[in-house]
């Protein structure tokens, strides 16, 4: 009978389908994968230019954690407070590989960049903050995490990003430009 | 020594203003908001998240909300004649599914 007998056609459109099954659900993930890397890359470099672009106007690192200004050599003239904030996301790709790696635990390298370069980009922030306001320095900044977005356990998959906010503030401080141990010598 | 601005209130995250001595304290300041977020906002956030890197309408939305907190701490503080806060404290917690609160406090002082 024709009927019975199964070309090899239908064997590969049978083994096709399951491979179709794979691409549909985890073809979001490599496309954020590719896109999300390119795109991360690209604000990583960014904000290393703009960090040398900022640093060149400023004598010095004009962020410190100190309770009190770095040069002690000028009187202060004013002070005012000063806060940047960002809000980050890793990417679905990187999510999926979070959940993978949290099988076995250990450094998880993918969501590190991620995060390093929300902290770095929130620092970056409050020196153009500082330089766009007029201060020389920020002294005793603080930062703070949190949590704004949970990604969603597996049973409810429609949400699965996670978001975190970085604040960064401080007291800005404006120097006089008279030298106090020139002055007093 | 620097000369107080009038009708001014001079924030510090230090432990007192810098050029200035603190004359007298007059105790806890707070101010804070709860701020859900909008929902098309939202959608597009989840767009954003699938590359990942930031949420832009995160950031303002807690930029403004934090800004709120801020101002009300500071009428609060101005209506105890202070003129200046001292040690100011941010603190975020996430209440009832998707809303925040964006808390500020110090420490009200009047400063000479």
């Amino acid at each position: 009978m024709a009927e019975d007998v199964t070309t090899v056609g239908e064997i590969i459109g049978i083994l096709l389908i399951p491979i179709f099954i794979i691409l549909l659900t985890l073809g979001p993930y490599f496309l954020s994968a590719i896109v999300g890397s390119f795109h991360q890359n690209g604000l990583r470099k960014r904000l290393e230019i703009r960090k040398q672009v900022t640093l060149s106007s400023f004598p010095m690192d004009p962020i410190h954690s100190l309770s009190r200004p770095a040069n002690v050599n000028h009187s202060i003239q004013s002070s005012g407070l000063v806060m940047a904030n960002v809000s980050i996301s890793p990417s679905w790709w990187q999510m999926f590989v979070v959940s993978i790696h949290s099988l076995f635990g250990g450094n998880i390298s993918t969501l590190d960049s991620v995060i390093r370069w929300g902290r770095e980009e929130v620092i970056q922030r409050l020196r153009e903050e500082a330089q766009k306001q007029g201060w020389d320095e920020v002294i005793n900044v603080r930062l703070e995490t949190a949590m704004i977005r949970k990604s969603s356990n597996a049973s409810n998959r429609k949400d699965k990003g996670a978001a975190m906010e970085y604040l960064i503030y401080g007291t800005g401080i404006r120097l006089s430009p008279i030298n106090i141990q020139l002055s007093s010598a | 020594m620097s000369v107080v601005p009038q009708g001014q209130l001079m924030l510090s995250n230090t432990e007192n203003i810098p050029g200035f001595t603190i004359a007298q304290t007059l105790g806890l300041v707070t101010g804070s908001t709860v701020r859900a977020k909008n929902v098309f906002k939202d959608i597009g956030a989840g767009f954003k998240s699938v590359v990942g890197g930031e949420l832009r309408a995160y950031t303002e939305l807690l930029q403004e909300a934090r800004n709120e907190a801020l101002n009300r701490m500071m009428q609060d503080a101005m209506s105890r004649n202070a003129n200046g806060v001292v040690n100011v404290r941010f603190a975020t917690s996430s209440v009832a599914g998707g809303a925040a609160e964006l808390f500020a406090y110090g420490t009200a002082v009047i400063i000479q």
